[in-house]
């Protein structure tokens, strides 16, 4: 199938070389008519070759799925796979276009590279694992193109993120953390109402921590910021980008109104909560977390 | 076009008869036992029927247990397409066909129906008992080759597993159904009774003491129902298991269990009558908990056949040093006569078992046997070094 499918591109390519030479040797002599129908016959070829890449794509993205997603997620994506059952948090149910982790305004849909990421890094603390080691590079891109079948979300033109909901995440912070951007990132916490789920400690213990549900009623827990793993990667610029964007489907808001230098202070507070010492690595540290370690190197949203 | 497909679906033919034969060949060569891990089910607090298409655990893993194994459990995914080198004309960043292409995700599912899976332990023994000469020995004896259809999938299986050597086969049919919600299964056939935690290691007193072994499967059937956090298993089968079939009573072997996130608690009952009316009675709790890298695992049973009782336990504690490697220490203690003081024996065992890879595992270990002076095998040591290759 591969090796057909790799001729077919060959003969498309061809094809457009082709047509592409029969441009050149025209143009001098043919008249403006001529040439604007060259054209059309060359954009109506590439749009063919780019229709067939697209459905190779997804026949791979298909296969790739089937053997390594559908346990879990669902051969319908609907996140009822027969391994599926019992799963805290349970496996996301593509078919309703929401997702949590996405460089986009919230009650947006995520963009390829977010759903890339999301495979390449995995969930920590939860079943999805890390892809990035397994699957190649391209099986990732065909991956997240297959998930995206499953919504109708994605195949409607007024549904699909606008330029202007396209977050900028910076590549770098502004400031080194510090004990004053601890003290501002505590204060910010209280004043921002996180206490109230997360708790006083950042303990997932909060007042309102037992009453929370996702938008589908289920009773879903908010994070222990002390432990290790934060499910959307533990870099600082990863938890920027949670407080940025927020995490459709729960209860978790943005907290854009909040400037940039706030939401790095968010972000030193919370990474100073996180639990240290052999105690908590022998006795509280969660064996999926070992399992599951940070990247050793930075890796950018395109997963370079 | 046409011609191209039909020298595709030939290909396909080949490559399955040619991987047949290898099964085949297998296991005419010689082949036994898949070896259950209950401290791994503690440790992410899944039921056995997670990883393992025998719902009561061993034999083939699921999709989902190769993928764990493949993704999470082994210290390293070898990525052997990305370990070979690239011929310079086939790095195309521009074009993903020509580039990166393949991945080397293999988990033994050929397609939507078939599944194969397989496990070999190779055994490197010293065992040094008092007043004998050491032992040396090199084993080879667990190896197994199963085959899994999925007739309908989820609903409809076929399990086979071809052995040789020590252990005893399965093959049944499994029937999956949900009743609101709830999964139920029925399991018929030939198979290992669902009798407490079924660890890796045979000769282990829980296991072997009480006859549960992977060299014991009996005929009959088995029902079970998981809804939520429970697993109740009740097999009924002829009883060949320790005693000789005379078909005028059956042998009713259940375990009950609840499996949370971080522990787990159950209890197992067996009865048997054998050919003589005598009949043996074992029951047993076990439990599991997890406190962030250490594990704890435990079972004890009694063992009652009209003559004498009998007790065997075990305590058993690993720690996930790091991704892929775990060290187990265990104590195991047995009075094989309850109505004899001081008859016991125990076993102390330390265990190192790195997964290297996503197919490979390494166990070594010491296990110092504590007897009465005048059994010399009772006070034996043994040390050993196994591989264990499996998909």
């Amino acid at each position: 199938m591969k090796r057909m499918d790799k001729k077919a591109l060959t003969l498309g390519y061809w094809r457009l070389v082709l047509a592409g030479l029969i441009v050149v040797l025209l143009m001098p002599t043919a008249g403006r008519s001529q040439g604007e129908s060259i054209a059309e016959t060359v954009e109506a070829l590439q749009a063919k070759v780019d229709s067939l890449t697209r459905k190779v794509q997804l026949e791979r993205g298909r296969t790739v799925y089937s053997r390594a997603c559908s346990p879990c997620h669902g051969i319908r994506g609907d996140g009822e796979g027969p391994a599926a059952k019992g799963f805290d948090p349970p496996p996301r149910n593509f078919r309703r276009g929401v997702y949590k982790f996405r460089t986009t305004v919230s009650g947006a849909l995520p963009l390829d590279k977010d759903l890339e990421r999301t495979i390449r890094e995995g969930v920590p603390g939860t079943e999805m694992p890390r892809w990035k080691d397994v699957l190649s590079e391209h099986d990732i891109k065909a991956v997240a193109q297959y998930v995206k079948t499953f919504s109708p979300f994605f195949e409607d033109p007024d549904s699909l993120p606008l330029p202007e909901d396209i977050l900028e995440i910076p590549e770098s912070r502004p400031f080194e953390p510090s004990s004053a951007s601890i003290a501002a990132g505590r204060r910010l916490f209280i004043d921002q109402d996180c206490v109230k789920c997360h708790g006083e400690n950042g303990e997932g213990d909060g007042v309102e921590a037992d009453e929370l549900v996702d938008d589908w009623d289920v009773p879903i827990r908010p994070a222990n910021l002390t432990l290790r793993h934060f499910k959307n990667g533990k870099q600082d610029r990863d938890i920027f980008r949670v407080f940025t964007t927020a995490l459709n489907g729960t209860p978790m808001p943005a907290f854009d109104e909040l400037t940039e230098e706030q939401r790095w202070q968010l972000v030193d507070y919370i990474k100073s909560l996180e639990q240290k010492g052999w105690f908590y690595s022998l006795f509280k540290e969660n064996p999926n977390q070992v399992r599951h370690p940070d990247p050793e190197e930075k890796t950018d949203e395109s997963g370079a | 076009m046409k011609r191209k497909r039909k020298k595709r679906l030939s290909r396909s033919r080949n490559l399955l008869t040619v991987l047949v034969i290898c099964i085949v060949g297998l296991v005419h060569w010689g082949a036994s036992s898949a070896r259950a891990e209950p401290y791994l089910a503690i440790q992410e607090g899944y039921k056995c029927s997670k990883c393992h298409v025998n719902m009561t655990g061993g034999g083939k893993r699921t999709d989902f247990g190769n993928i764990y194994v493949q993704t999470r459990l082994a210290h390293k995914f070898v990525n052997w397409r990305r370990v070979l080198p690239k011929p310079k004309e086939d790095v195309d960043e521009e074009n993903p066909l020509k580039t990166d292409s393949r991945s080397s995700f293999f988990s033994g599912r050929l397609n939507d129906y078939i599944a194969i899976g397989a496990d070999f332990r190779w055994l490197s023994n010293k065992v040094e008992t008092p007043n004998n000469p050491t032992e040396e020995e090199f084993n080879q004896r667990k190896q197994n080759v199963y085959l899994e259809a999925n007739l309908i999938p989820d609903r409809t299986t076929f399990y086979l597993t071809l052995s040789d050597g020590g252990d005893a086969r399965e093959i049944f049919g499994l029937l999956k159904r949900e009743l609101k919600g709830k999964p139920f299964y029925l399991k018929f056939g030939e198979f290992f009774l669902p009798y407490g935690l079924r660890l890796q290691d045979d000769t282990a007193f829980t296991r072997a003491v009480t006859g549960f072994t992977y060299g014991v499967a009996d005929v009959g059937l088995e029902f079970g129902f998981e809804p939520g956090p429970w697993a109740v298993h009740i097999a009924v089968t002829n009883g060949t298991g320790s005693s000789l079939e005379t078909n005028r009573s059956k042998r009713l072997t259940t375990s009950v269990a609840f499996v949370h996130k971080t522990f787990r608690v159950g209890g197992s009952y067996s009865s048997n009558k054998n050919a003589a009316d005598v009949e043996t009675e074992i029951y047993g709790v076990y439990g599991g908990a997890q406190f962030g890298r250490v594990g704890i695992l435990a079972e004890a049973d009694f063992i009652d056949d009209d003559t004498v009782e009998q007790r065997v336990s075990i305590l058993e504690t690993n720690i996930l040093l790091s991704r892929g490697h775990n060290l187990k220490f265990s104590y195991e203690y047995h009075d094989p006569d309850d109505s004899i003081s001081e008859n016991a024996r125990e076993r102390f065992s330390l265990v190192y078992e790195p997964f290297v890879n996503q197919f490979t595992q390494f166990r070594t270990g010491i296990r110092d046997n504590k007897g009465i002076p005048q059994n010399d095998a009772s006070n034996a040591n043994e040390y050993f070094l196994e591989l264990h290759l499996f998909f």
